[in-house]
């Protein structure tokens, strides 16, 4: 299934957005993220749907937490995409 | 017995409590460690505990709440984090030694010690302001003396650090559960209070709250980050290094749920009633001698006596013996004892928790009474 990959600084930095992605009626799982996502080791992120992503960043916006990247799943793997 | 220590460690805790950390033993491993459901539950608990101890002390965000092993712990990182040698450092004569301590330890720090009598608190924010005047790299601030109850004047001496630029650290040991501590409020760089006293949690659980980084104290695993030997920037990985006291959090999230669902003015109210229980039949001992803010203004349910004629920890041993539990001596706090006057003879200290009676506070200080009476006799 194609959705998008939010990559966050901490755990309890994710957990936080999907606090305010709950708050927003929005989906928003907390995993911890791939390997291949991973430059510095060891990181979560918070995965939601495809067609939420632009709720997604707009409810994150105003709560005023940015994740330090986001990743589209495709069949093809994982594409950036600019934040 | 009867427990009258709770300014060290609330001993009767919500039986909520208890039984959180008995499912935490059983269900939890390590938050931030892996992707099964024993870790994402611990992870679930753990940003429970932050988000509601952000709600209660008025912290802007979740990730501002620092998981410590006590109070002690997180002063040690909040002092050390703006305090270096040669640094000038305005403390009020009320201190414990888990403020004192670190800074003899970092050396050559100037202290200015506000040492203002009890109970007036308008003396001393005038001091601080002088003080302040010279500025100043730090003030540290206890909210409430762990040996006389004195409420300290914070919230002036934060509006007197704000207005002077200079960084506010609060030990709210004794507020935390007791009285309204509010990190925006107040506009602290840190508040430090440990799990175990009035927020109702286990010993080895503590709270430091945030207005800005610090640098860690010690070093080590965060789940996050993992390829790089430098500790993450961010908060709260920052200043959690290592395995998680699951256990503890769990049962601190109760306590500060118990906390929540009490109220803190109902709880203030209910000490005060103690309070005055004790105080009203030991004050009619002549030989007590009370340390006591009889408007009821600025005191919490901490209340320190000496008895004429008795050592302070013989007469805690008299009152253990007949089951009764109080702490004597100095509190760990020589300094405030010597601000008062008591650093020779220390005090024997009731202090009261949500569980302790009106009836029991009758019966602690008939129980004193009893003690001088047949001393007397021989």
């Amino acid at each position: 299934m194609e959705h998008y990959l939010l990559i966050t600084r901490s755990v309890t930095q994710a957990q936080r957005m999907a606090a305010v992605l709950a708050g927003k009626g929005l989906r928003g799982g907390v995993l911890r993220a791939p390997t291949a996502l991973n430059p510095k080791g060891c990181s979560y992120a918070v995965r939601v749907g495809r067609q939420e992503l632009a709720r997604a960043q707009e409810a994150l916006q105003a709560a005023g937490i940015q994740p330090l990247h986001i990743y589209e799943k495709t069949e093809q793997g994982y594409r950036e995409v600019a934040l | 017995m009867i427990y009258f220590d709770a300014g060290a460690t609330t001993l009767e805790k919500p039986d909520s409590v208890r039984r959180a950390m008995a499912l935490a033993v059983r269900t939890m491993s390590s938050p931030g460690r892996g992707s099964h459901p024993a870790s994402h539950l611990a992870e679930e608990t753990a940003f429970r505990c932050r988000s509601e101890a952000a709600e209660l002390f008025g912290v802007p965000s979740p990730e501002q709440v620092i998981f410590t092993g006590n109070a002690t712990h997180g002063l040690n990182i909040a002092i050390k984090a703006l305090v270096k040698p040669g640094a000038r450092v305005i403390i009020s004569g009320y201190e414990h030694n888990a403020v004192t301590r670190p800074l003899y330890a970092i050396g050559d720090v100037e202290l200015v010690i506000i040492d203002t009598p009890l109970f007036q608190p308008q003396q001393m924010v005038v001091e601080f302001e002088t003080a302040l005047q010279r500025g100043a790299d730090a003030v540290i601030c206890n909210h409430v003396s762990n040996v006389f109850g004195y409420i300290l004047p914070v919230e002036e001496i934060a509006a007197l650090c704000r207005k002077s630029g200079v960084p506010l650290i609060v030990d709210a040991s004794q507020s935390a559960g007791v009285l309204p501590v509010r990190l925006d409020a107040l506009g602290a760089a840190f508040i430090a209070m440990p799990g175990h006293k009035g927020l109702y949690g286990p010993q080895g659980t503590g709270l430091l709250l945030c207005g800005q980084t610090a640098p860690p104290i010690i070093e080590g695993g965060t789940g996050s980050q993992s390829r790089l030997q430098e500790m993450p920037e961010t908060l709260p990985d920052r200043l959690e290094a290592g395995t998680h006291n699951m256990p503890g959090i769990a049962g601190l999230l109760e306590g500060i749920r118990f906390v929540r669902k009490m109220g803190l003015e109902r709880l203030r109210r209910h000490q005060q009633q103690i309070l005055s229980a004790a105080a009203e039949v030991l004050g009619k001992l002549p030989q007590v001698k009370l340390y006591e803010d009889t408007r009821k203004l600025h005191q919490t349910g901490v209340l320190s006596f000496t008895v004429d004629g008795w050592d302070c920890e013989e007469l805690g041993e008299q009152l253990a013996r007949r089951g009764i539990a109080v702490r004597a001596g100095l509190h760990c706090a020589p300094l405030a004892h010597r601000t008062v006057g008591t650093l020779e003879t220390g005090t024997v200290r009731m202090s009261i928790s949500a569980f302790n009676t009106p009836q029991q506070a009758a019966q602690l200080a008939g129980e004193v009474g009893t003690i001088i009476r047949e001393n007397a006799r021989f």
